[in-house]
């Protein structure tokens, strides 16, 4: 019964298209998550409520060219407020995420490294505008053009606040020393 | 779109994310984006028991400690021993209640004062408790009715005892009752 229920729903043109399209762009929102979390454990369970969510709230949105846009600016939102409570959960409960993992594979211990950890910590430590920027870019891969129609913002300042947004990570990782002025 | 990136310093730091951004996808592909408890079962590697920090177990034993003394509160202290002292803290509350320009949760927590005090005796406090549950959830102006109502509840349910009950209740419910009317009416 669910079975034919959910064909029938996916043969409908809106839930066939947010079938194709969320299923091409859930790598995208799970990257995104990435940059926002601790680790992809995390990040998947984000994700998985992004597009939910998406999938949900589907009928919010009119024009189906901007799916993606939409579907990031979902993504940033519900990263931004997860930040948020997680920050405020580990301030209220101390550190409850784990520091080595049960089976490690090669993924894991890449996870584990120092420099990226270190990175990660860099990159939570930003201001929001600068990190949404930084996230948007280095990990959901999207363009200047795109990051700032995401976030109603010019152009410019998306190449201003992602040059400070890598100059900060850079100096508080100690991957290259910080320049004269910053 | 693929933009040249000029920053050179910057290279260590994109390598980096692009080796954590290759692990995540490796470990999405094993997990396949599977629903928990839908298929094969891949352990969770980052389960573990939560700890709890200082600051918590430090904040659940005050509340622990302060739930002990409300709860046992009514065992050592069944009442006064006489006299019922001034109605200031019920004057404040209708005062508030009557203005109904104040947030229901401070209302509330002078109640909460009130029922507290030496003034009230146990039967009003639980009714006080259920009035201030009213407050919370329905706001000012049911607060009122409700603690008028509790308060003849509180006539009605009280049991008979011959050498203090029935002047002492009788003087407190009249004692808020004109409380509050002498401020409605100004």
């Amino acid at each position: 019964m669910k079975d034919e229920r959910a064909a029938n729903d996916a043969k409908s043109p809106d839930r066939a298209f947010l079938t194709r399209e969320l299923g091409l762009r859930r790598e995208q929102v799970f990257l995104i998550c990435l940059g926002y979390t601790r680790n992809p454990v995390e990040a998947e369970e984000l994700a998985q409520d992004v597009l939910c969510r998406a999938w949900e709230r589907a009928g919010s949105f009119q024009n189906a060219d901007h799916f993606g846009r939409w579907l990031v600016i979902l993504t940033r939102n519900r990263c931004r407020d997860n930040f948020r409570t997680a920050r405020l959960r580990r301030m209220l409960l101390g550190r409850n995420r784990p520091e080595t993992f049960e089976r490690e594979t090669p993924e894991d211990r890449v996870l584990r490294d120092e420099t990226t950890r270190a990175v990660k910590r860099a990159v939570a430590g930003l201001s929001e505008k600068l990190r949404a920027v930084l996230v948007l870019r280095e990990y959901g891969d999207l363009s200047y053009q795109e990051i700032a129609e995401t976030l109603g913002i010019d152009q410019g300042t998306v190449m201003s606040r992602l040059s400070r947004a890598r100059q900060s990570v850079a100096a508080k990782t100690g991957l290259a020393p910080a320049r004269k002025g910053t | 779109m693929n933009i040249p990136e000029d920053d050179e310093r910057w290279a260590p730091g994109r390598e980096a994310i692009e080796r954590e951004k290759d692990a995540a996808r490796t470990w999405l592909a094993r997990r396949d984006w599977q629903a928990p408890g839908s298929g094969r079962k891949i352990p969770r590697n980052s389960r573990r028991p939560v700890k709890t920090s200082r600051w918590a177990a430090a904040g659940a034993g005050i509340v622990v400690l302060f739930l002990g003394v409300l709860l046992l509160r009514p065992v050592f202290h069944s009442g006064p021993a006489g006299g019922y002292g001034t109605s200031e803290s019920f004057r404040k509350i209708f005062e508030m209640v009557h203005s109904e320009s104040t947030a229901s949760l401070t209302t509330a927590a002078f109640l909460n004062e009130a029922a507290a005090s030496e003034t009230v005796w146990s039967i009003q406090r639980v009714y006080c408790a259920i009035a201030i549950e009213d407050a919370i959830k329905g706001g000012l102006p049911r607060l009122i009715g409700s603690v008028l109502e509790n308060l003849r509840k509180s006539d009605e349910v009280r049991p008979e005892s011959p050498d203090r009950a029935e002047p002492r209740r009788s003087r407190l419910s009249e004692m808020f009752l004109r409380s509050y009317q002498s401020i409605k009416e100004g």
